[in-house]
C-alpha cells in the first residue's frame, strides 16, 4: 500500500487528525532540515490551516479524496501565491508570486497540505543539487553524497519521510535522476500532459512538472490529480480523463521491451548499474514480456543536442530578469540602464546559470545560429523519429536512469561538461517529448540504482503499469531512516 | 580558446558583466562547452526535413479578460512611485 492510501486510511478512520499528522511532519522537517537542506521555505501556517479544513470535513462526516489531507511539497520553481518562490537563486530570493501555478491550484482545491517549497539547483540547471544559493541538499542514504538534481530537495524530502510526495520538474532528467539517486519513483510526463502555467521557465520546449513518491501507485495518484488540459497553457490541451491508476494491475504478458544497444554496450555506464538493469529486465521476462534489441545510433548525439537547445531557451527565458520589475537589483553605481541590468544579473546569478546563458546566447548569435541552434532542432527531430520507429517494434523502452549511483559532493570537475554526461540516459526522452518513469531496481554499496521505463506519448498508463508490476515483484523501495514513521 | 573580444561580445548580448577575476575561468568553461556542442555543428543534416511537431497550434476565442492589477504588478519591485517602476538616475 502506498503512503497516500495509508495516510488516507488513517485520516478517514480517525486514527489521527490531519492537524496531528501535519504537525508530526512539520516537527520532522524542522528537526532534519538543517542537515538535509530539503526545504527552502516551510509553510507551517498554510499547512495547519489546510489541515484544519480537512479535519472539519472529516468531523462533519464527509468523505475525503485520496489526496486530501496528505502532507506534500513543491519544488521552489513552482509558483505559489503569497509564498516565496526563489528558484534557489539570489535573483529571486525575495520574490513572492501573485498567482498559483495550475498544478498547485489543482492540488490545493483537492485538499493537499503544503509543507513547504523544496531546494533545487538554481533555475533547475544542474544534476547534483549543489547549485543552490541556499546550500547543497544531502542524500538521506549517505549525507556525504549528492541527491542528484535539479529536483534535489523534492527527492530527499520524500526519501527522508519529510513529505509524502513532491512535485519536481524535469527538463533533461531532473525528476528521474534524483529519484534514481534517492531510491524513489519519479515520473516525467509526456510534454503537454501537465500544465506548465506558473512553472518558472528554464527551457520551455523541454520542461515538465512530475511527481516523486515512494511508490508507483502514489506517483500515479498525483499524476491523475494534476494532469490534463489547461487553457492557461496552450501546449497542454488534451483532456486526459482516463484514470492512470485503473490500469496499473494489468497483465504485462506479451509486452515487448526495447533495449537500446548503444546504452547496453556503453562504458560510460557503471558495471553495477548495467547489472542491476539487466536483472530487472529478467524480472519482466519472467512475467511474460519479450525483449527486443534496438539500434539507435542517433541517441549518441542527444546530450550535445539537448544542451544547445536547453541553453538557447534558457538564455531567452532568463532575459526577463533585469532587476527592475522584480528580482535582485544591484546596489552599486551604474552609468546606464544596460549597466544596471548587467550588474544586477551578474551579482545574482550563480556560475552554472551564467555559463548556460552565455552558451545559449552564443549558439543563437547570428554567425553561429545556423550551425548550432538550427541544426540542433533538426537533429532533435531525427532523435524523435528514431524513438517513433523504435516504438513500432516495442511497447516500452528500458534503460538505466543514470550512468552511476549518487556520487560524493564537491567532486572535482576539470571540465565544465563532465556533468553533462550524467544526463546521457534521460535527455533523449525530453527531446522526443515522451513520458518516462524511474523506479528503483537495485543497490550498490548501499546507494540506490534506478531503472527508466520510457513510453509512447501519453502512454503513462503503460509505463506505470510496468513499473508497478516490477515494484510488486521486488523489494528495492526502502525508506531511509529519517523523518516521520507511519 | 574563445578570445577576449568574443567573450565580451557574448557577455554584452547576454546582459552579463564578466569580472576580471572570473574571466579566465568563464572563457575556459565556455570553450569547453562549445567544443562539446561542436558535434552538432559538424553533423550532416541534409537528409533531415522539418522541425515541426504533429500537433496543430490550438486556437481559442480572442476574449479580453482581467489583467494583473497595478498593485500586483508592482509588489515585487524594490522601487516604485505613483504606479511606475523607478530606477535611480545615473550620475
Amino acid at each position: 500500500m502506498g503512503r497516500i492510501e495509508k495516510i488516507h486510511n488513517l485520516l478517514s478512520g480517525k486514527d489521527i487528525s490531519c492537524r496531528e499528522l501535519t504537525t508530526e511532519y512539520l516537527d520532522a522537517v524542522k528537526r532534519d532540515n538543517s542537515e538535509l537542506l530539503s526545504f527552502i521555505t516551510i509553510t507551517e501556517e498554510e499547512a495547519l490551516l489546510q489541515a484544519d479544513k480537512v479535519d472539519s470535513r472529516i468531523t462533519r462526516g464527509e468523505d475525503i479524496s485520496l489526496i486530501e489531507g496528505v502532507p506534500m511539497s513543491l519544488k521552489d520553481n513552482i509558483s505559489t501565491r503569497g509564498i516565496l518562490t526563489t528558484c534557489a537563486s539570489k535573483m529571486l530570493r525575495d520574490y513572492v508570486p501573485v498567482y498559483d501555478a495550475t498544478v498547485w491550484s489543482r492540488l490545493k482545491s483537492q485538499g493537499a497540505v503544503l509543507l513547504g517549497k523544496t531546494n533545487m539547483d538554481e533555475f533547475a540547471m544542474g544534476s547534483t543539487g549543489e547549485n543552490s544559493c541556499f546550500g547543497a541538499s544531502s542524500n538521506p542514504y549517505d549525507t556525504d553524497m549528492v541527491t542528484g538534481g535539479s529536483s534535489s530537495g523534492s527527492a530527499n524530502a520524500v526519501a527522508a519521510n519529510l513529505s509524502a510526495y513532491s512535485l519536481g520538474t524535469d527538463t533533461g532528467g531532473s525528476v528521474r535522476q534524483p529519484a534514481s539517486f534517492c531510491g524513489l519513483v519519479g515520473l516525467k510526463p509526456t510534454f503537454g500532459a501537465v500544465s506548465r502555467y506558473g512553472l518558472i521557465a528554464f527551457a520551455s520546449s523541454l520542461d515538465q512538472i512530475g511527481p516523486m513518491a515512494m511508490s508507483v501507485e502514489d506517483v500515479a495518484i498525483v499524476f491523475d490529480a494534476v494532469k490534463g488540459a489547461d487553457p492557461l497553457d496552450s501546449t497542454c490541451n488534451r483532456e486526459l480523463c482516463e484514470s492512470t491508476t485503473a490500469h496499473m494491475g494489468d497483465d504485462i504478458k506479451g509486452r515487448k521491451i526495447g533495449i537500446i544497444r548503444q546504452f547496453a554496450e556503453s562504458d560510460s555506464i557503471s558495471p553495477q548499474v548495467h547489472s542491476a538493469v539487466q536483472d530487472a529486465v529478467k524480472v519482466f521476462e519472467k512475467a511474460g514480456a519479450q525483449v527486443v534489441i534496438l539500434d539507435m545510433p542517433e541517441i549518441s548525439q542527444a546530450v550535445p543536442v539537448y544542451y544547445v537547445i536547453a541553453c538557447a531557451e534558457a538564455s531567452s527565458n532568463l532575459a526577463r530578469y533585469d532587476g527592475i520589475r522584480y528580482g535582485y537589483r544591484t546596489q552599486g553605481d551604474f552609468q546606464s540602464i544596460h549597466e544596471l541590468i548587467s550588474k544586477s544579473r551578474s551579482e545574482a546569478f550563480g556560475s552554472e546559470v551564467k555559463r548556460r546563458i552565455l552558451m545559449g546566447t552564443d549558439v543563437l548569435s547570428s554567425d553561429k545560429c545556423n550551425f548550432y541552434y538550427n541544426k540542433a532542432r533538426l537533429l532533435r527531430q531525427q532523435i524523435s523519429r528514431a524513438f517513433e520507429s523504435a516504438f513500432d517494434l516495442c511497447d516500452v523502452i528500458i534503460t538505466p536512469t543514470a550512468p552511476t549511483t549518487a556520487f560524493i559532493k564537491n567532486r572535482t570537475q576539470n571540465d565544465a561538461t563532465q556533468m553533462f554526461m550524467e544526463d546521457m540516459c534521460t535527455v533523449g526522452v525530453n527531446l522526443a517529448s515522451l513520458p518516462a518513469v524511474s523506479v528503483p531496481c537495485g543497490f550498490s554499496q548501499g546507494l540506490p540504482i534506478g531503472m527508466q521505463i520510457i513510453g509512447k506519448r501519453y502512454d503513462e498508463s503503460l509505463i506505470l503499469n510496468m513499473a508497478y508490476k516490477f515494484q510488486n515483484s521486488t523489494d528495492f523501495i526502502r525508506p531511509a531512516d529519517w523523518g516521520v514513521k507511519l | 580558446m574563445i578570445t577576449r573580444e568574443e567573450l565580451d561580445n557574448i557577455a554584452t548580448l547576454s546582459k552579463l558583466y564578466i569580472d576580471e577575476k572570473e574571466r579566465e575561468c568563464i572563457a575556459e568553461a565556455l570553450t569547453q562547452m562549445m567544443d562539446f556542442a561542436s558535434v552538432v555543428a559538424q553533423a550532416d543534416v541534409q537528409e533531415i526535413t522539418g522541425t515541426d511537431t504533429q500537433e496543430a497550434t490550438p486556437m481559442r476565442q480572442d476574449v479580453a479578460g482581467d489583467s494583473l492589477s497595478p498593485r500586483d504588478v508592482l509588489c515585487n519591485t524594490l522601487n516604485s512611485n505613483k504606479g511606475y517602476f523607478t530606477v535611480k538616475k545615473n550620475g
